[in-house]
């Protein structure tokens, strides 16, 4: 049941919310030992604040006054996104115990618009990684197909929606962060226009591409969670300066549609069939298909796990075991027996750090550092501006550009974590849009792809499969438009 | 910061051409990253070291595309913060209390954050960890 389905249940008087919130808790408790979801569950806090809103209701219901738009639906928050007096962990030993003193505006807008939220999902440490397997507390599973991984890094809050515990999540997209884990768990995505959502309160990665994100079982809630979500704020230096969107009505009739071109043999074959079947459907309603190159497409990855390095171990700098967070064991006592304070930073980062986080502290630093920064983190500040220019001359001749959200179904669990290469790699659909600070969409289109169906042995062919939408800046509302239109043509 | 006179790591990674190590470059990876970790002030196991310059290798050759690039002529992008100047009022509006914020570190005394002594003795040098980016506090042990 989706989130805008929950509250009109609840305004009807078919349940309570404290029902509903008793209902979502007692399913996590029953299933979320397999799926790893939730880092922490705020149980009590859930079932007081349910029991506040029906109190709440009463009164307005007597008013007759509207209750707000999220009015008693059960939420999920990334586990790198403040929550005053809540453990804000990003699923790093850093951070492990660590309650937020604020909360982020994501959240707080949530809050105000009568959301519940239950707690906290598993990630990446630090939304690094693209399978959630980089988290301190073990992976999360996809509820699909609990031995395969459910992307990431905003893979808890996919696989809580997926699972159906909550009908909305937060996540957090810097390279595709919640269109791939959305993708491959078969939820819908979303990643606005660099600055819509305040970024206020978000544990920085890659400050230039950050953006929070929602996922939701269909396009109209995450429309609703744009509304809710965007606007400006002043405690955000770099949100836009204009008022939340509206959302919009598209047709397909007519709709100008780049096909994004890749190169032979990029994409795993169901996710090829469907994302062809995909294509079909949209030209059938009316949509004209037209070819899309991006000729600085193959510079996209290097450039950015470039940006985003160098940018993550500028922000990653502050976990140094001095004003919060872990600090190295021998360095805890009252006056350490010896040891400098350069020594008790670097003991620190490498009793703080996984694997994943120190390799992007180390390639980030590296491609700053005296000597390498002009060819690495120079060439690919101008690399981006290239792959811009190549999106902004697409939008002259279409309206969106299609293509999947991700070259491949969810992998096995332990598949890809030998190789980080490898790992890197899977994000090439997402990042072009996330360096040119383009909104994008997630949206599933596995149901319309008839051949995958008919082998019911094959459990890869039934896997989720997304497509994605990339529209011009500050199209936002009208790219989530065309992206519930074509939801609309699956059964 | 250390001094620029010893980043000499072979002949593909000179000053400005830092392009893809190749074969027999392993030893140059491995004083790479080593370098490269005192900058970022994060100690390496042996092993991590080791794992971390193969998978150096790998990456930075998989990247050297742009290398091969001319964009000499492209105007990088600065990220919006440096794009656009953004004020607000000049308002006092409430902030954290120190005492919540102390609260969450992991030393303390006497309300400020506590940290292994950097200064031994007055006139002293700075211990072997070269220069830190705190400013030296009072010895107060």
């Amino acid at each position: 049941m989706d989130a805008r389905t929950l509250r009109e249940q609840i305004l009807r008087g078919e349940a309570t919310v404290l029902e509903t919130v008793r209902s979502a808790l007692a399913d996590i408790d029953r299933r979320d030992g397999e799926v790893h979801a939730f880092l922490t569950v705020e149980k009590d806090y859930a079932l007081e604040r349910a029991a506040a809103l029906d109190r709440e209701l009463v009164e307005l219901k007597a008013q007759g006054a509207v209750p707000p738009p999220l009015f008693g639906v059960p939420v999920a928050i990334k586990a790198n996104l403040a929550w005053q007096g809540f453990e804000t962990n990003c699923a790093s030993r850093t951070l492990e115990n660590w309650r937020a003193p604020y909360t982020a505006t994501a959240v707080r807008r949530l809050v105000d618009a009568g959301a519940v939220p239950l707690g906290t999902t598993n990630m990446d440490e630090f939304a690094m990684g693209s399978s959630t397997e980089n988290s301190c507390h073990g992976p999360t599973r996809n509820p699909r197909d609990l031995t395969r991984i459910p992307g990431g890094s905003s893979g808890g809050s996919a696989a809580a929606v997926a699972a159906g515990f909550v009908p909305l999540a937060l996540g957090s997209d810097t390279g595709g962060s919640v269109r791939q884990p959305a993708a491959l768990c078969g939820v819908a995505g979303f990643k606005p226009t660099y600055g819509r959502i305040s970024r206020y309160g978000l544990v920085a990665f890659g400050s230039s591409l950050d953006q929070v994100s929602p996922i939701a079982t269909n396009v109209g809630d995450l429309e609703l969670a744009l509304a809710i979500l965007a606007g400006v704020d002043e405690r955000d230096a770099t949100c836009l300066r204009e008022p939340a969107p509206r959302p919009q009505s598209v047709g397909l009739a007519g709709l100008r549609l780049g096909v994004l071109e890749m190169a032979p043999n990029s994409l795993e074959a169901g996710v090829e069939a469907a994302y062809n079947a995909a294509a079909a459907a949209l030209e059938a309603a009316g949509a004209v298909l037209k070819p899309i190159a991006l000729p600085h497409g193959d510079l996209a990855i290097p450039t950015y796990y470039v940006l985003a390095t160098a940018e993550a171990s500028s922000n990653l700098a502050r976990y140094d075991g001095v004003r919060y967070g872990l600090r190295a064991k021998q360095y805890r006592d009252q006056a350490p027996a010896g040891g400098s304070l350069q020594e008790m930073f670097a003991a620190t980062r490498r009793a703080a750090f996984g694997a994943e986080v120190k390799r992007r502290i180390l390639l980030g630093t590296f491609v700053l550092s005296h000597g390498y920064q002009d060819a690495w983190y120079g060439r690919a500040s101008r690399a981006r501006r290239l792959l811009a220019q190549d999106y902004a001359a697409a939008f002259e001749q279409v309206d969106a550009i299609i293509s999947p959200t991700s070259p491949c179904v969810a992998f096995p669990l332990g598949a890809r974590t030998a190789d980080p290469l490898s790992m890197y790699l899977a994000d090439t659909l997402t990042v072009p849009a996330s360096l040119a600070g383009l909104p994008a969409v997630s949206v599933p289109c596995h149901a319309l792809a008839e051949e995958r169906n008919g082998s019911g042995q094959d459990r890869q062919a039934e896997l989720p499969v997304g497509l994605q939408f990339v529209g011009p800046a500050g199209e936002d509302a009208r790219l989530l438009a065309m992206a519930r239109a074509f939801e609309e043509l699956a059964p | 910061m250390e001094s620029a006179n010893n980043h000499q790591v072979g002949p593909a990674a000179n000053a400005g051409e830092a392009g893809p190590p190749g074969d027999g470059q392993g030893r140059n990876l491995v004083e790479l990253v080593q370098r490269t970790a005192a900058l970022a002030r994060l100690e390496l196991s042996a092993p991590e070291l080791e794992e971390m310059a193969a998978q150096f290798g790998r990456i930075l050759e998989q990247f050297a595309v742009l290398s091969e690039l001319d964009v000499d002529a492209v105007e990088p992008v600065r990220g919006r913060a440096r794009e656009q100047d953004v004020t607000r009022g000049d308002t006092v509006t409430p902030s954290l209390a120190p005492e919540k914020l102390l609260e969450r570190a992991p030393q303390v005394e006497d309300g400020f954050y506590a940290v292994p002594k950097t200064v031994l003795r007055a006139g002293a040098e700075h211990d072997k960890g070269g220069s830190s980016a705190l400013t030296p506090g009072e010895d107060r042990a």
